[in-house]
């Protein structure tokens, strides 16, 4: 049991393109420990997503995965479809963002659940699953259109518990919601994972969101780990100048002076397919010189747990 | 809706053939005694034909072996065409192109000549003309179902039972056909048309079954004789009308069906 969970050592997410090969994630290597939550943080296109769905090579065809990712002690990139098929869901599922699309809209959400269980010939009850995640058992012969965001994203939840993961791979799990459910919710994966011990990445671009969940942060930039440590003290005093910067992109509510402080970002994230030398979040940095633009920069410990990737730190 | 009560009318007319007519009437011998090429009257409501059949039998059962064929021919067709454009479209890499490719192959293929060939080589019985029809219309509804569940397999749902570890095979059973359902629906009933005008035309040419004729086997047996130009339009006129009413009806239903199934295509 002193094992890690999950240990992704040096991943490249590769996809292929029109354009040309597009590295979406470029040697990101992580561990997680069974119970643990890893907050996972970054912009759109920074990679977070995909570096998530590899974990279970949840890719379009033509995608390259290289690296390796251990799960549970197996390796995960070298395991046959039937092997692999057997590993989802029942190992680690997803919940995905946007309840409302992932569910099918012909099926009553009994039988989606039904289908979760019944791929992995698990004994679970859809009535159990859905006590759990708060949605009364009667409600289990409605059609997704008859419930909810917050419901669907509760089915979805459901769902994802349906063969007793040790993992749960949640992404973006409250995007699509107002901040009264998504608090809810928050608070519905928070006991759950309590509950059940259950291992937790939870992909996100709302840094305040984490502070509920997570244990631990890894914010992503460009396809890379820029900043690694403890949640509570990185939401406190972020290190990385692109952490800090997430951070700051959300006003404290109650703060007169953060409601008209610039507090944006300037600048997009870079082209994957034409990311920038050196350090690659350089050109938008505030604090960059001539040195970051050159050297590339490697996650390195700045205080015991807690890594980040700038010449400055 | 004129559609609708037209195809019924038809359906009425094969189901109730056998009331009306004996199916011995449709032998060479059932007109040994009657007058050849009779105009109609109160014993042949349609006149004879040229070897003395009652027309009014002929154009009953033709119905039969006109809509039987039709029919048949569809399902033949739609489940070729169904099947064959599920995996196109859901499959990726070499498989899809293989698909693709014989698809194409399907589409470009001259049918009459190809369907003749067939025909002469198998025989002519009405099943297995519905056989050769079937087996060389489903090309364009493959190509139709291809595109839907190209756009289908996109959906989030697809990607949650793949992360849930389901088959491919239970993919596509479960979420991808129920998608594309309507489709094969609709264009099913729009191939029916197609389906018995390929029929009339390869029994106008000589083939098929001189005794148990189809609607175009009764137009060659008129264009054989020289009913035309003998003006005996009971010979030759019920069965084109009752080809063109068929062909309308299926073709009208199909395109209600097609309106329903999916509105966007608005009255035309």
């Amino acid at each position: 049991m002193s094992d890690p969970l999950l240990v992704v050592r040096d991943l490249h997410v590769t996809y292929r393109s029109s354009r040309g090969p597009v590295p979406a994630v470029r040697g990101v290597s992580l561990h997680l420990d069974r119970g643990e939550t890893l907050g996972l943080a970054g912009e759109s296109g920074s990679g977070k997503s995909s570096m998530a769905m590899a974990l279970l090579r949840l890719v379009p065809v033509g995608t390259t995965i290289t690296g390796s990712v251990t799960l549970a002690g197996e390796d995960v990139l070298a395991m046959k479809p039937g092997r692999l098929r057997a590993v989802r869901w029942a190992e680690a599922a997803v919940v995905f963002q946007g309840a409302q699309h992932v569910l099918n809209p012909v099926h009553r959400i009994r039988r989606q659940i039904q289908e979760a269980i019944d791929t992995h010939r698990g004994n679970g009850k859809v009535a159990d699953l859905l006590e759990q995640v708060g949605i009364p058992r009667w409600r289990s012969d409605a059609y997704p259109h008859e419930l909810s965001g917050g419901q669907k994203q509760r089915v979805m939840i459901a769902m994802a518990l349906a063969c007793d993961p040790e993992l749960l791979i949640a992404d973006e799990p409250t995007t699509a919601l107002d901040v009264m459910v998504q608090a809810q919710v928050l608070q519905l994966l928070a006991d759950l994972q309590r509950d059940r011990g259950l291992a937790m990445i939870f992909i996100t671009h709302d840094l305040s969101v984490l502070s509920t969940v997570a244990d631990r942060l890894a914010v992503m930039y460009a396809g890379r780990l820029v900043e690694t440590g403890p949640a509570k003290e990185m939401l406190r005093g972020a290190r990385h100048p692109y952490t800090k910067a997430l951070a700051a992109a959300f006003p404290t509510i109650g703060d007169q002076s953060s409601r008209l402080a610039p507090s944006g970002l300037a600048g997009d994230p870079p082209d994957p397919m034409a990311v920038p030398s050196g350090c690659p979040f350089h050109p938008r940095c505030p604090i960059a010189t001539e040195e970051c633009a050159a050297t590339m920069v490697e996650l390195h410990e700045i205080s015991p747990g807690w890594e980040a990737a700038c010449l400055k730190l | 809706m004129v559609g609708l009560a037209l195809m019924t009318l038809f359906v009425a007319m094969a189901l109730l053939a056998p009331v009306f007519a004996n199916r011995s009437e449709l032998q060479a011998a059932a007109g040994r005694n009657n007058p050849n090429l009779h105009a109609p009257n109160g014993k042949f409501w349609l006149g004879t034909d040229e070897i003395g059949r009652n027309v009014f039998a002929l154009v009953m059962w033709g119905a039969r072996v006109s809509l039987y064929i039709g029919l048949l021919a569809t399902v033949v067709a739609v489940v070729i065409g169904s099947v064959l454009g599920l995996i196109a479209g859901y499959a990726r890499g070499w498989v899809s192109r293989v698909m693709l490719a014989i698809d194409d192959f399907f589409l470009v293929l001259p049918f009459i000549p190809l369907a003749i060939v067939l025909a002469l080589l198998l025989g002519r019985s009405p099943t297995i003309m519905a056989l050769v029809i079937g087996g060389t219309f489903w090309a364009g509804g493959s190509r139709l179902i291809r595109a839907q569940v190209l756009s289908l397999r996109e959906r989030g749902y697809v990607e949650r039972a793949t992360a849930l570890g389901a088959s491919s095979r239970h993919i596509i059973m479960r979420h991808v056909l129920p998608g594309v359902a309507p489709l094969i629906i609709a264009n099913a009933s729009l191939i029916v048309p197609g389906a018995i005008l390929a029929e009339s035309t390869l029994a106008f040419l000589g083939l098929g079954d001189r005794f148990s004729p189809s609607w175009g086997k009764v137009l060659e047996g008129a264009q054989a004789s020289g009913a035309l130009t003998l003006n005996a339009w009971w010979y030759y006129l019920p069965p084109g009308l009752c080809i063109i009413g068929i062909v309308l009806a299926f073709t009208l239903v199909g395109n209600a069906l097609e309106r329903i199934f999916d509105p966007r295509l608005g009255d035309r």
